[in-house]
């Protein structure tokens, strides 16, 4: 007969995930799929945006994105001027594929990590391969946009002995970035988990807790997309600009 | 697996899959949406602009009208008024030069009446001296043919007399009513 410790003990799956291996190479099969289902429906939207665009009176997907990319322009052309509107695109991609990734796990389940669509967001590979996009992007515009001489001449500049740290810096911003999103969307997955690990005579609570928890959880979605893209630009601006890296 | 996937903060393959995705929504986006929503927007903004634009001038249109409608109505004004004493400086030109013709016309009946009223007097008079010539030459007649006495000769001549009288107060009263009519015109 199990105790009541052992009846209580539950196992929450940490960082699980539906992994399949060809050809000796590991993929995270819902990480792919959920990220696919997010990037369709962000496409969907746009072409939905693209055969209704009108410059009279805008449907809601039109306001949806006119207020996107005027967010996101608007922090561009303030911070590195008019020249510089190519980074829009790419704010606007990293926020609209970050909240559609991090509210794909509105629909709950018990299959897997406890929602039948978890959010790639909630993997590393997505955040790791948005973050390398960034890293790549400003650290090429900052060469750009001062020349290759320039660019190490930022790391070497007085004082000197400071030339390790700002070396670090450059690293760990895409890191913390990745890890960022990747902790706040993961660690949303564990509370879910963890609210229906309460056992079955507390069920009206677990489900009152499990959907306010999800509520949550998208605002949580909605932050970490605008976080994201506003510190992409932010880094963007540092890379191009003369004061800052 | 690209590293070990034992921890869950190493990333496998999925990465590059993730990273393709990525790159594929971007470019999809960056070149067969964003564009469509930019040339709207700047369609908008141009459309905004231009609507501001036709705005102030048909603003400043309307003040040019209402600097003209205000301009001609000073200028009626001004011109009623110059007509207004035009017309009370002809009116009271025609006034002086009827007074001045109705004056003349008067001064002009005046004398022709004077003139006609001395001529009857003239005439009355030259008429008179007829009547006296003959009633005196009628007298003498009467007087040469008949023998008459004293008594009578003294008879005929108070009758004779006693018509001139007649006939000189007669030609007397004449003469005042006709001065007296031109003294009544001429007042």
């Amino acid at each position: 007969m199990r105790s009541a410790g052992s009846l209580l003990a539950v196992t929450i799956p940490v960082g699980d995930h539906v992994e399949r291996s060809i050809g000796g190479l590991s993929f995270n099969l819902d990480t792919i799929w959920t990220t696919l289902l997010a990037g369709a429906f962000v496409l969907g939207l746009g072409f939905y945006l693209r055969a209704k665009v009108t410059a009279s009176v805008p449907n809601k997907v039109q306001i949806f994105w006119e207020v996107l990319v005027g967010w996101v322009s608007e922090q561009v052309v303030s911070g590195m001027g008019p020249r510089y509107r190519r980074a829009v695109p790419l704010g606007v991609t990293i926020f609209v594929l970050i909240l559609a990734c991090n509210w794909i796990e509105i629909f709950p389940g018990l299959w897997h990590n406890t929602d039948y669509l978890p959010a790639p967001t909630a993997d590393v590979n997505l955040t790791y391969a948005l973050a390398a996009v960034v890293f790549v992007v400003t650290n090429v515009e900052s060469v750009r946009a001062r020349g290759f001489a320039g660019y190490i001449k930022y790391f070497l500049s007085k004082p000197r002995w400071l030339a390790p740290i700002r070396l670090i810096e450059e690293i760990m911003k895409p890191i913390t970035l990745a890890l960022r999103l990747f902790g706040n969307l993961f660690s949303g997955g564990i509370m879910i988990a963890l609210l229906l690990a309460i056992p079955i005579y507390f069920f009206p609570a677990t489900i009152v807790f499990s959907v306010a928890w999800k509520l949550f959880d998208m605002f949580i979605g909605v932050i970490q997309a605008f976080i994201f893209a506003l510190l992409t630009i932010l880094y963007y601006q540092f890379a191009v600009t003369e004061e800052a890296h | 697996m690209l590293l070990a996937s034992s921890n869950f903060l190493v990333p496998n393959t999925t990465f590059i899959v993730e990273l393709v995705i990525f790159l594929a929504v971007l470019g999809v986006l960056a070149k067969y949406v964003l564009p469509y929503l930019n040339r709207a927007l700047d369609d908008r903004q141009q459309a905004i602009e231009r609507n501001i634009r036709e705005a102030d001038e048909a603003k400043a249109r309307a003040q040019e009208l209402e600097e003209q409608r205000a301009h001609q109505l000073a200028q009626g004004r001004e011109e009623a008024r110059r007509l207004r004493e035009e017309a009370s400086k002809v009116g009271e030109q025609l006034r002086q030069e009827l007074q001045k013709k109705g004056e003349e016309d008067y001064q002009r009946l005046v004398a022709r009446a004077g003139a006609d009223i001395e001529a009857s007097v003239r005439r009355a008079a030259e008429e008179l001296r007829a009547q006296m010539s003959e009633l005196v030459v009628a007298v003498v007649e009467r007087v040469l043919s008949q023998g008459i006495s004293v008594s009578d000769q003294q008879r005929l001549v108070d009758q004779a007399i006693a018509e001139v009288e007649a006939l000189s107060s007669a030609e007397a009263t004449a003469s005042a009513s006709a001065t007296g009519l031109a003294g009544g015109a001429g007042s």
